[in-house]
């Protein structure tokens, strides 16, 4: 089957969420069938090289594809959440974004000790968001074997803020 | 599937239990997205799934299927384009949220199930659906692992896995 150019599955909408910004949405992507299949397949067999023990994703839109990529790469999923919508014995990371600050917590019995754990989210920005993630799957004493995203805003050089982390991203800005 | 495989894979953790032991493992998750969305095979254009948890089994659901996965996102958070709106009654938490969906994701052709993980008072499903049929697509209903809703009237077949009172409640 002839690939898909999976950028015009991406809706660029200017102006949004503020003048100067062009926001970039999936929604296409995840709508047609055959662009969701090529997009799991292509992260879930660069997760399977990385031969990692579970795929962590960032809540909320790391999830939707984080999941399918652990499945299809054969390991288990994790999540980073919001903070208080897990069981108890989270560790927690705060984190600075463009627009003010986030925080999102793992929970601590999740990421055993030599745990490899492969990073997903949707889009790569500036890497804040990953960043704080690593620090705390680290912390846990797991190891980070690689992180993946959807899209990639390469002006916003998140690459070189997670330049230790082997990186692979889908579609390129 | 066997539903004492699926007891043991969800814990009870300080009196709740802890739907997300079911995606430590690749077998588990896909062999329950499989059993979730079985009687609904040929039926469905589109899987929705609604953030965030939704969004886990919608996904791995949508693929199976071999259909597309609409996200049905709550208030906060950036969703460009024309939407519908509405806002569900309380969930188990006690809180409230507005569902949104962009209009365009569905088109008068589609019929659409709801896939998660546990339903309870079914507002958020109900509320789902009514999206639906804003944007003039044909609800089917929901496939859920633990279902603890006694009425399901309105929400079309509800195809569940388990009941919660099925589960151990060590309490």
């Amino acid at each position: 089957m002839t690939a898909l150019d999976l950028k015009s599955y991406v809706r660029e909408v200017e102006d949004f969420p503020e003048p100067g910004i062009d926001f970039k949405d999936i929604t296409p992507l995840l709508l047609d069938h055959r662009a969701l299949t090529q997009a799991v397949d292509a992260l879930a067999a660069w997760t399977a090289e990385r031969e990692p023990d579970l795929v962590l994703g960032a809540e909320a839109r790391g999830f939707i594809l984080g999941a399918a990529i652990a499945k299809d790469a054969g390991c288990g999923f994790v999540p980073a959440r919001r903070p208080g919508k897990l069981p108890p014995e989270t560790v927690k990371a705060r984190y600075l974004l463009e627009y003010g600050e986030n925080s999102l917590e793992v929970a601590a019995s999740a990421i055993s000790h030599g745990a490899r754990v492969v990073i997903h989210d949707d889009v790569l920005a500036t890497g804040g968001t990953v960043e704080a993630i690593a620090g705390l799957v680290e912390g846990l004493g797991g190891k980070v074997v690689g992180v993946n995203f959807v899209i990639e805003l390469s002006f916003l050089e998140g690459r070189k803020r997670l330049g230790n982390y082997d990186l692979f991203s889908l579609i390129t800005y | 599937m066997d539903a004492a495989r699926l007891r043991t894979a969800i814990p009870f953790v300080g009196g709740h239990a802890d739907v997300w032991r079911l995606f430590d493992s690749a077998e588990l998750l896909g062999e329950v997205a499989l059993a979730l969305v079985e009687p609904f095979r040929g039926s469905v254009t589109k899987v929705a799934g609604i953030e965030s948890r939704g969004f886990i089994l919608g996904a791995a659901a949508a693929l199976d299927l071999g259909v597309g996965l609409v996200p049905i996102k709550k208030a906060a958070g950036l969703f460009p384009g024309e939407k519908v709106a509405v806002t569900a009654g309380q969930d188990w938490r006690g809180e409230r949220h507005e569902l949104r969906l962009q209009r365009a994701a569905l088109e008068a052709g589609d019929s659409v199930l709801l896939v998660d993980d546990w339903i309870e008072t079914g507002s958020q499903a109900r509320a789902a659906k009514s999206l639906v049929e804003m944007c003039g697509a044909a609800w089917l209903g929901v496939a859920v692992v633990v279902r603890q809703l006694d009425d399901a009237e309105g929400l079309g077949r509800v195809h569940s896995l388990l009941l919660a009172s099925e589960l151990d409640d060590p309490s």
